[in-house]
């Protein structure tokens, strides 16, 4: 995030350089076909009309409990998958542990058409074939139990360790691929990610956990949760994490004067603290999280091997929810929250011209964020076939800093406060029992840059009670962030970008969900989406300076299909396929980092009676192409994740092996590296036990 | 991208192959919540063991009980006829007990008639719109071997066998091991270590006979 007054920022964002046209096949000919043939096969597979919830009564009692009411996201109510108009996945706590995922990017890495990128920095999402070398995560609404987490400096989501939530402490993530229809604001472009925490009626008692993994990682957990009558509980809990990290080779460093290519700079560390309370009808969520990070990759052209390059990145969040009954059939939400984010780079420079001796300078930058959020929502159902949710949201920046600086000079300092508020209005129309319309409206005002509206319309449709369609509209929008219209060096090499539009997307989407056979869910779905006014650094003719714009057009067709299911003796599966053209509109080349075909696959089963599990991920992903017009290559990772319950009472052990068979891969450097492609761990351990004590 | 006539085609296909054929309206979409429910008392039936002189009485068939304002909907239709500790299953539904009462019959025929089916049911389903009456339908019932089963805070307190305890998330449920020798019925242990509270002694407060 820093500009060296040494260097311009010379690379073109989107890697566009002078390659001819690709040739594009249609894809919606193929999309369409593929649904027929779903169709056609459901029908002569189809025996009588059976209900969805058919399965339910071959579950076990002990099933029936674990298994929740709500899939609370999608339209922000409770609502049954099938039901919800969106493509929803939710993954579950037993399958976070299940499959040995240890953190967020584990977890978002398993939703069908994400990707996990990452640069020994922060963890990047792709999303249906979307991730930009340079992006961070600024499309994509990350939420903790409702409550947005992306930053106001950046419009920033964190997703690896500076994420404020331990992954034990994860109750389900809800994901909706797609925007954030209408119902979400800003920064529900590409997917929404609503983590829901657990409270203490899950984690009862003082339960303890301790992890150790390769390269000298350690991380410690102490939870204590009570619950007071029926209508108070209390969960409070800390983690330490510390990861020595390994020594990495860089062959664009390898030279006498640079160590050969060698750094050891890849330490890791946090401190968390998460507090959930509820109370009659409030429920409370606390979270903080400090996290300091070593860099080896020599950014922004930082010196190579000093370790004294590294970022640091503080978030806190507290908010709190309240629930209530009006009537029968109408409740009322109201949130509150307060958010703040400070984040620290240090990046040692060498500001003597070539040939001379060095004169390194401790260049820093820094964002400080806070923020406050509020909503009121209303749920009413005053006719029995239509649902209306209408909501008011007010967002107050209360600061939003950038700052960068040496030993020398202050090149930055900016302050700036700023609000904006979001209306929206959804009416669910149940037409007939099989039939649903769902229309929303939102609007937003932002003191920055005015007003956008965007909306959704979906048409859910059960031509039989264990199938589904949908079809869908959404827009959504991306405010321009503090950062864009801001950051300057004082007209140095990039001036402020004022007059910056915000972007925004409109997605078609058609999804055909069946359950099959009552254990087994399968969904097909095909989505085209084109972004306009995709904020961009470009430089200015005009005056030779740096500056963001409103410049690209990115469009994008692709399927998605999914399994998943229960087989007999508690063996599980979630298959799933996605294939993805995104392309520059303006010049019809392929985006940078935008893989076309994703593959993956976890499963787990029980091994021992039902104390010892095995879990088993394996993630395919095509070539991605880098800003320098090189491709990384196709990869297959394999996971292996063993958990024994119970081995004495209370008492938890589980061992993963990570990328099983030490393939060498690696994802696409962004504009601030001089890595072209950034590879990633080979196999790695990891030993985690978990006690409770009762 | 232009549309070549072939898609169109399939797209005509496709909509002939899902076009909508409106049905009569029967029982609605019953929600996430009551589905799970039902699924819980189907499989509970086969986990508990009526007295003998109930199950004599009862002409093959396992009546389950829905009393006040329901909001199963069509939950139970896919085991409408199936066969549970080989008898038929049977759904028996019952208006709301303030209703009930509200009939102005001199002799309360309709009440009577009510509460002598609610006694040959095996389970009894108890709704939350039943808040304020539900020990009046557990002293009704008391004695004839009926599996009671409500959604009410304090139900297990007053008598009640099993409670769905009110709660957003999911069912969690409690139980009264008392009420369930009372009604002379045994319930597998299997089901009883999955309930979030059970009560076991005497409760100090003995005002609920």
């Amino acid at each position: 995030m820093l500009l060296s007054d040494a260097n311009l920022r010379s690379k073109p964002f989107l890697g566009v350089t002078s390659m001819p046209l690709s040739k594009k096949p249609l894809l919606f000919p193929l999309v369409l076909r593929g649904i027929m043939v779903l169709a056609i096969c459901s029908k002569l597979f189809a025996s009588q009309p059976t209900t969805g919830n058919d399965y339910l009564f071959e579950m076990s009692l002990e099933q029936l409990i674990e298994l929740p009411y709500d899939v609370s996201t999608a339209s922000k109510y409770q609502q049954e998958i099938s039901d919800a108009p969106a493509s929803v996945t939710v993954i579950t706590a037993d399958e976070i542990r299940k499959y040995g995922y240890h953190t967020l990017p584990d977890i978002l890495n398993s939703v069908p058409g994400f990707y996990i990128n990452y640069d020994r920095n922060y963890h990047y999402l792709g999303i249906r074939g979307f991730r930009r070398p340079g992006d961070y995560n600024t499309r994509v609404l990350v939420l903790i139990d409702g409550h947005r987490t992306n930053e106001n400096v950046g419009d920033a989501s964190y997703i690896g360790t500076q994420f404020p939530v331990d992954v034990d402490l994860i109750d389900r993530v809800e994901i909706i691929r797609g925007p954030g229809f209408s119902l979400y604001g800003n920064n529900a472009l590409l997917a929404v990610v609503n983590v829901i925490t657990k409270g203490a009626n899950k984690l009862q008692g003082l339960e303890l956990s301790g992890q150790l993994a390769s390269f000298n990682s350690r991380r410690g957990r102490a939870t204590y949760g009570k619950v007071f009558g029926e209508d108070a509980q209390l969960l409070v809990s800390a983690t330490g994490y510390e990861s020595e990290g390994q020594q990495l080779y860089f062959k664009e460093f390898d030279s006498p004067s640079t160590f050969n290519g060698l750094v050891k700079n890849d330490g890791d560390k946090f401190g968390n603290f998460f507090a959930k309370a509820s109370v009659g009808n409030f429920i409370l969520t606390a979270a903080h999280t400090a996290e300091n990070k070593g860099i080896p990759t020599a950014p922004w052209d930082s010196v190579f091997a000093d370790s004294r390059t590294q970022t640091s990145d503080d978030t806190t969040l507290i908010g709190l929810t309240y629930n209530r009954n009006l009537s029968d059939w109408a409740s009322v939400k109201a949130r509150a929250v307060y958010g703040s984010y400070d984040y620290q780079g240090t990046w040692p420079t060498n500001n003597a011209p070539p040939g001379e001796d060095p004169d390194i300078v401790l260049a820093q930058d820094s964002w400080s964020g806070r923020w406050c959020d509020t909503e009121l929502q209303l749920f009413a159902q005053p006719l029995e076939n239509h649902k209306l949710v209408c909501g008011l949201e007010s967002r107050y920046n209360i600061r939003q800093n950038q700052q960068s600086w040496d030993e020398m000079e202050v090149y930055l300092d900016d302050h700036r406060s700023s609000q904006s508020w979001g209306l929206y209005l959804q009416d669910e129309f149940a037409v007939s029992d099989k039939l649903t319309f769902v229309a929303g409206i939102r609007h937003d005002r932002y003191d920055t840059f005015g007003g956008t509206t965007n909306s959704r319309l979906a048409a859910i449709y059960h031509p039989m009670n264990n199938t589904t369609l949908k079809l869908l509209y959404g827009e959504a929008f991306r405010a321009p962030s503090a950062y864009e219209l801001y950051y300057n060096d004082g007209d140095y090499t990039q001036k402020a970008s004022l007059n910056l539009r915000p972007e925004t997307i409109k997605n078609y989407e058609i999804i055909l969900e069946r359950e099959l056979n009552k254990k087994m869910r399968a969904t097909v779905s095909g989505f085209h989406y084109i972004m306009h006014d995709l904020i961009d650094q470009y430089i200015d003719p005009a005056d030779g300076l740096l500056v963001f714009k409103n410049l690209n057009e990115v469009k994008a067709t692709g399927i998605e299909t999914g399994l998943e299911g229960m087989w007999g003796s508690g063996l599980k599966t979630r298959v799933s396929y996605s294939y993805v053209e995104a392309e520059d509109d303006a010049t019809g080349q392929q985006l940078v980092n935008s893989p076309n075909h994703l593959a993956k696959l976890n499963l787990t089963t029980p091994i021992l009676e039902d104390r010892l599990f095995a879990g088993l991920g394996l993630l395919y992903s095509s070539k991605a192409r880098t800003l320098s017009g090189n491709y990384t290559d196709n990869f297959t990772i394999v996971n292996l994740v063993l958990t024994y319950e119970n081995v004495i009472k209370g008492l938890e052990i589980s061992a993963g092996l990570y990328n099983l068979f030490d393939t060498k891969y690696g994802f696409p450097g962004a504009g601030e590296h001089v890595q072209d492609i950034i590879y990633q761990d080979g196999r790695t351990l990891m030993i985690k036990f978990i006690y409770r004590f009762k | 991208m232009r549309i070549k006539k072939s898609s169109f085609i399939w797209l005509l296909l496709v909509f002939l192959e899902v076009s909508p054929v409106l049905r009569a309206q029967t029982d609605s979409t019953p929600s996430r919540e009551y589905a799970i429910k039902a699924a819980f008392l189907y499989n509970l039936t086969k986990f508990v063991d009526w007295p003998d002189n109930k199950v004599a009485d009862s002409n093959d068939s396992l009546v389950i009980g829905i009393i006040g304002k329901d909001s199963f909907g069509s939950a139970f239709e896919p085991i409408q006829d199936k066969r549970v500790k080989n008898k038929k299953l049977l759904i028996k539904r019952f208006e709301r007990l303030s209703q009930l009462r509200s009939h102005n019959e001199p002799d309360q025929n309709k009440l009577r008639q009510s509460v002598e089916t609610w006694q040959r049911c095996h389970l009894l389903f108890v709704c939350a719109s039943e808040k304020n009456e539900f020990t009046d339908i557990l002293k009704s019932v008391a004695g004839h071997g009926v599996l009671t089963v409500g959604e009410i805070e304090n139900f297990v307190d007053g008598g009640g066998i099993i409670n769905f305890i009110p709660n957003k998330e999911k069912a969690v449920f409690e139980a009264n091991l008392i009420a369930v020798k009372e009604a002379r019925l045994r319930i597998s242990s299997e089901v009883l270590r999955l309930a979030k509270r059970v009560i076991k002694e005497e409760p100090v407060d003995s005002n609920n006979k």
